[in-house]
């Protein structure tokens, strides 16, 4: 007993205890909630402001163990913004193929002839020359005639690689293509390229009457395109009594900024 | 007494602190209850012949009570309990008797 104090000071810790006990008592009376309720409203203010200011605190230290993270979520989403940006292109260029080749089945282009269809990879305008992406693996030869949707007469095959292929333009120095006035079987002649997009159509002899506005189209004249494709319009003539032939400048209506996709002839069914 | 108001007053603060304010943070689950450690500390360094330990034990219990969950007595009896056991234990195992 001396141990633990004097009975006094017993008599105090057993009071305590005591009193622990008759609070746990009142516990399961009203008076127990009555008493949670006043600490509670009395301490409430004190705990709004604890509150709200370790949700401010731990908010901030959240945004700051977030930068990390963002920076990574940022790189990510950058890398998936150009992944979606390429396939959005692709998708793109797939629609306008698709509109090119509707156009084409449209117009009956694959009743006429056995084509391929080919994109635009590169165009010199200087030197009357594109590039497309189709090659001897493809089946695509020189020579091979490409057109637009349109039936159009581009050009044709000049070296075949084996994924791509030049093509030279009706406007190039070194194309030369027989080709007549529609509905004019008499009225033929030859055109020639004068580069820079500029046809010719010369050799036409001065008795046949060219008239403005007149189509030029083809003949199967040569074996390398078939007849009745669209070379151009006539733009303006060149008649001179001295010289042995009219020549006559053509407006082939091709405009490289708008060639994306071409067609070419691999065959004629 | 001024002992021990203040010390109920840092308790009463503690408490309000930890489930007001730690709360919001991650390490609230791992910490112990900073009032307990409070009480603990106070009662194992009091001078043997002070029963002020057992009076703010008492008071941290009843304030723990307040804002837990737990019926009103739980951790006064737990606490004036533990303050009890941590006086004898000071008083027979740890308290040097000064020599004659």
């Amino acid at each position: 007993m001396n141990k633990l104090g004097n009975p006094k000071k017993l008599k105090t810790i057993f009071l305590l205890i005591l009193a622990g006990v008759i609070i746990l008592t009142i516990n399961y009376t009203s008076l127990g909630s009555k008493t949670k309720d006043l600490f509670l409203t009395a301490s409430a203010p004190l705990q709004t402001l604890f509150w709200q200011q370790g949700q401010g605190l731990s908010h901030f230290i959240d945004k700051l163990k977030g930068i990390s993270f963002l920076e990574g979520e940022n790189s990510y989403l950058k890398l998936e913004n150009q992944r979606l940006k390429a396939e959005l292109a692709n998708l793109l260029e797939l629609k306008n193929e698709n509109q090119e080749l509707r156009k084409a089945l449209d117009i009956g282009l694959e009743k006429e002839f056995e084509v391929t269809t080919a994109n635009v990879i590169s165009k010199d305008p200087f030197q009357d020359v594109i590039v497309i992406d189709k090659g001897s693996n493809d089946g695509i030869s020189v020579n091979f005639p490409v057109i637009s949707p349109q039936k159009n007469l581009i050009g044709r095959v000049e070296e075949s690689f084996a994924s791509f292929s030049r093509v030279i333009l009706t406007s190039n120095k070194r194309s030369s293509i027989s080709a007549k006035i529609s509905d004019q079987e008499e009225t033929i002649g030859v055109v020639n390229g004068e580069s820079n997009l500029k046809l010719v159509f010369d050799l036409v002899l001065q008795d046949n009457k060219i008239e403005k506005g007149s189509l030029v189209l083809t003949t199967s004249l040569g074996n390398i395109f078939p007849k009745g494709l669209l070379i151009g319009e006539i733009k303006s003539i060149n008649y001179s009594d001295v010289k042995p032939f009219q020549t006559a400048q053509i407006d082939s209506g091709l405009d490289l900024n708008k060639l994306n996709s071409v067609f070419i002839i691999t065959n004629l069914r | 007494m001024k002992k021990i108001f203040i010390s109920i007053g840092i308790i009463y603060l503690l408490i309000i602190f930890q489930t007001s304010f730690l709360a919001h943070f991650r390490s609230y689950y791992y910490l112990p209850s900073l009032a307990i450690i409070f009480v603990v500390f106070l009662n194992l360094f009091e001078k043997q012949e002070e029963k002020n330990g057992l009076i703010i034990a008492g008071a941290c219990g009843f304030f723990l009570d307040i804002f837990s969950g737990k019926p009103l007595g739980f951790y006064t009896v737990i606490l004036l309990i533990a303050s009890l056991v941590i006086k004898v234990i000071v008083k027979k195992y740890l308290y040097l008797k000064p020599s004659k």
